[in-house]
């Protein structure tokens, strides 16, 4: 391939991956999107941060906390939070770019 | 003037704030409905490590000892951790949302002198008012 091709197929491919992860008005930052049902959900979500780290704190062994009464649920919770969060869009361009360069070296 | 104008434009400035580009977005996709809020990142470093500081403080508040069994993860720190964690549940924090409440409860309660009443609402009633004193 030659080079000013590679070169605008590169271009391409990081519009399209600014156009995923760095849209929105928060220019210069990175931004993920969380789905929630709703208002409520978001506000469970946060409490679920702030239990687990209550229970991180206190080394996971507090029993019957009338805030925590189930942890494991909540220490879920933050997980689910975690997939969401899980960069799939960057490896996929990532890919992508390795593809390219790859071609151009054979 | 009709009470049924009046109506019709508190509805139309309600649905505008419900449409504004801040706080929780509904999206749809399919036939299904849902919002989405938006978390910030500095750049791919910090996007790395607040991930990884959220799965640490899941794993310390599950075991008992505080400690991760890996020698691996040794070197990380609950503190940080768990402060990572609560910076995200602060980024998290609906304040727009809170925001765009108070605009919905100044035009639901008609809150005139609230500073985000909406002026064409405030004509409307005034108009009403002057129509009302004219009668009487």
């Amino acid at each position: 391939m030659k080079k000013k091709k590679l070169i605008r197929k590169i271009r391409d491919l990081n519009e399209l991956y600014v156009d995923k992860v760095k849209n929105g008005p928060s220019k210069g930052y990175l931004e993920r999107k969380i789905v929630v049902e709703g208002h409520q959900e978001l506000i469970f979500l946060i409490s679920n941060l702030i239990k687990v780290c209550i229970r991180t704190l206190e080394n996971g062994d507090q029993i019957g906390d009338r805030h925590i009464p189930n942890p494991e649920f909540n220490v879920s919770e933050v997980l689910r939070l975690v997939l969401d969060l899980i960069p799939y869009e960057h490896f996929e361009y990532l890919e992508e770019l390795e593809k390219l360069l790859h071609k151009t070296e054979s | 003037m009709k009470k049924g104008k009046l109506n019709k434009v508190k509805l139309k400035e309600l649905q505008k704030i419900f449409k504004s580009t801040y706080g929780l977005q509904a999206e749809t996709c399919g036939n299904k409905k849902f919002m989405t809020a938006k978390v910030r990142f500095e750049d791919h470093e910090d996007y790395m490590m607040r991930v990884s500081a959220l799965l640490e403080t899941a794993v310390l508040a599950l075991d008992g000892n505080g400690e991760f069994f890996s020698d691996m993860l040794s070197n990380k720190s609950k503190p940080d951790s768990i402060r990572l964690t609560i910076e995200m549940a602060i980024e998290l924090l609906p304040h727009d949302d809170l925001f765009k409440l108070r605009k919905l409860l100044a035009i639901i309660e008609d809150d005139v002198d609230n500073q985000y009443y909406p002026e064409e609402l405030k004509k409307l009633l005034k108009d009403k008012k002057d129509e009302k004193e004219k009668i009487n």
